[in-house]
């Protein structure tokens, strides 16, 4: 498969930062203080390699260049720190030196002059030198990869950069939200969205057009205006799938499943559309907030039309593996929200 | 309308039981009565039925991935929710898709990814035990999926790929498959079997309880020249809604303050006035599994 215009694609650089850019030509774009022109890009196969040198030039190079193997490498320990001391005067380099070399040189020779003038380096642990190396690799290089948008990188992307705007639906909420929901191709799906789309997008990739999905908007918004949505590239039939409801009497007769996601008046919803849901229909709920759900599992629990409600939350780890290194990683997301479930029974 | 040789999901007070299959002739006891399947027969989905002696009912709906979970019989320690659902997003599983997934255990894993695959899609599960290979096979037509294939083969030593003596089951072609999940012992003994089958950009997960088959996978993804090495777990935890009566006996001061809130009532209990509360709360549940397994990702490029 080959990049096209006018396609979002998912950039990821080698300092694992995610970027989602709309291919355009002659665009120019921004990114770590870097601007370039991204249409080299269009013709060439996904899962590609490029770098930016320091004067903004774009070029292709090789995975190798990409994924530095140095902590891998490390095998053994033959020295400790006991005689390093933090005395900010190990780097011989001064800041002006360093500026000059960013103007002039290439990020690679840089590095080389850096380990070169370092007085400690040679003192370092073999960990110690290879993080260091690391670094240095990630701070003066700039390379990436291109790859096509998926949920998985939309999300990830929009919750590094702004979570807020996603409504704080992480990628573990968003796949138990996906999972509960249970979508096959027949669904009619009647659907709140308070994430900018995000919710959406997995909801419409997974009904694959052949099914119809009600999306309530606020008025204000149209499928053009949800960013995440637009990212993923869906073809007609997806879109068409789709209707935008304002009131409800444009709702269908009944629908197999109601879903809601972001924060919304879940009572007052419930009142409203409790008697669409057909016999064997499910709702699921993601929200941020327990005492919400709480209230809306009473309501549920009260009325006897439904199971035995099921509020989960969930606990989301990245482990490091390496060689003698192996533990979880210290960088951890301790809170992704709520999701509820419950299915509609006489 | 539920008819003969449907598979669907009992509700029996108001949770999953158990899946059932309508069967001439049958009937399915419980503790609330016995159900002829001759009386179910016609009836809507997600319907009251109540048993002969009319003393319990129970409900019977179609069958999800998460309830498929949660009732499908146990031949092997099977995935559960928490894993599963991080699983299909992150191995980016979609209709369309080409997965294969080795091993089937009890097809808890392979019913979530038929679904998801969709009629597009095609799941090809492979298990080393005969047994289980059968089980698996009839698990999946029971549950309405053809899309997926259940295969008898031991991967390591054979591979994905289809051989020579005419298997009368379909086989993915190399250079197809968009998502490949192992659930092994030794997962890095099938990295390279993989690796033939996959699409540029396909992703690979091998699921493994113990940090010692991490560190041994991992080693070899990254010798391979596998890309996006991670490594994580996924967990969750349950809550419950409750409402409970807390009953304030008070002074005038705080009489006041309790009859401004809304749900109260006042009760007069020998000679005192006691005003109770509705106090709606959610609590977390004791018993949560500590650990699964440990799911590692890579791509292939």
């Amino acid at each position: 498969m080959l990049i096209e215009k006018d396609i979002w694609v998912n950039l990821e650089d080698n300092r694992g930062e995610l970027r989602l850019f709309k291919i355009g030509q002659g665009k120019k774009y921004n990114w770590r203080k870097h601007k370039f022109e991204l249409s080299i890009l269009i013709g060439k196969p996904y899962y590609t390699f490029y770098k930016i040198d320091h004067e903004d030039k774009i070029s292709q190079v090789d995975q190798s260049y990409f994924s530095p193997n140095d902590e891998e490498q490390v095998e053994e320990i033959t020295k400790t720190n006991k005689e390093i001391f933090d005395r900010n005067e190990s780097q011989k380099l001064k800041e002006d030196d360093i500026y000059q070399l960013k103007q002039q040189e290439e990020g690679e020779d840089i590095i080389k002059k850096l380990i070169e003038n370092s007085e400690t380096f040679e003192k370092k642990t073999e960990y110690s030198q290879a993080k260091y190396l690391k670094r240095k690799k990630e701070k003066y290089l700039f390379c990436f990869i291109v790859k096509p948008t998926t949920i998985e990188n939309v999300q990830k992307t929009w919750y590094k950069d702004n979570p807020a705007r996603i409504n704080y639906f992480r990628e573990d909420t968003l796949a138990i939200f996906m999972q509960f929901a249970g979508i096959n191709q027949k669904a009619n799906i009647l659907m709140f969205d308070n994430s900018y789309g995000m919710g959406l997008a997995a909801v419409a990739e997974r009904l694959d057009g052949e099914g119809i999905l009600s999306l309530i908007s606020h008025g204000k918004h149209t499928l053009r205006d949800l960013v995440p949505f637009q990212s993923m590239n869906f073809n007609e039939e997806i879109i068409k799938s789709i209707q935008l409801v304002e009131s409800y009497d444009q709702f269908l007769e009944s629908y197999s499943h109601l879903l809601i996601c972001g924060e919304f008046n879940l009572k007052e919803i419930f009142e409203k559309v409790n008697d669409k849901l057909t016999n064997g229909g499910v709702v699921v709920v993601f929200s941020s907030f327990l005492e919400k759900l709480g209230e809306l599992a009473e309501l549920m629990n009260k009325s006897q039309k439904y199971t035995q409600v099921v509020l989960v939350d969930t606990f989301l780890r990245y482990h490091q593996v390496l060689l003698n290194r192996t533990h979880p990683r210290v960088d951890m997301d301790a809170y992704g929200g709520y999701v509820l479930q419950a299915y509609k029974i006489e | 309308m539920i008819k003969y040789n449907q598979t669907l999901v009992v509700i029996e007070q108001k949770k999953p039981k158990c899946l059932l299959t309508i069967t001439e002739g049958q009937t399915w006891q419980s503790i609330g009565g016995a159900y002829h399947h001759l009386s179910l027969i016609d009836r809507n989905y997600g319907d009251k039925i109540q048993s002969k002696s009319e003393k319990g009912y129970i409900h019977l709906i179609q069958p999800t991935p998460s309830l498929i979970t949660e009732t499908i019989p146990h031949k092997t320690q099977i995935l559960f929710l928490a894993d599963i659902s991080i699983i299909i997003l992150k191995l980016n599983i979609k209709p369309g898709s080409i997965v294969i997934e080795s091993g089937t255990g009890s097809a808890s894993l392979s019913c979530s990814i038929a679904s998801a695959v969709g009629h597009k899609g095609r799941l090809y599960t492979y298990e080393f035990n005969e047994d289980r290979a059968k089980n698996g096979e009839e698990q999946l037509r029971k549950l309405g999926f053809p899309q997926a294939e259940c295969i008898w083969r031991d991967v390591y030593g054979q591979g994905f790929l289809k051989e020579d003596h005419g298997d009368h089951k379909r086989f993915p072609d190399a250079g197809t498959v968009d998502a490949v999940f192992l659930d092994l012992p030794q997962p890095w003994l099938a990295l390279d079997h993989s690796k033939k089958m996959m699409k540029k950009g396909g992703k690979i997960c091998c699921f493994s309880p113990c940090i010692e088959q991490v560190q041994k996978t991992c080693a070899k993804l990254k010798e391979d020249g596998w890309f996006g090495i991670e490594t994580l777990e996924c967990l969750k935890r349950n809550f419950e809604a409750r409402v409970k009566q807390e009953s304030f006996i008070f002074d005038d001061i705080q009489k006041k303050i309790c009859l401004n809130t809304k749900n109260a009532k006042i009760q007069t209990e020998e000679g005192k006035q006691v005003i109770t509360k509705n106090v709606y709360y959610s609590t977390g549940q004791q018993s949560a599994y500590g650990h699964t397994g440990y799911l590692t990702y890579a791509v292939f490029l």
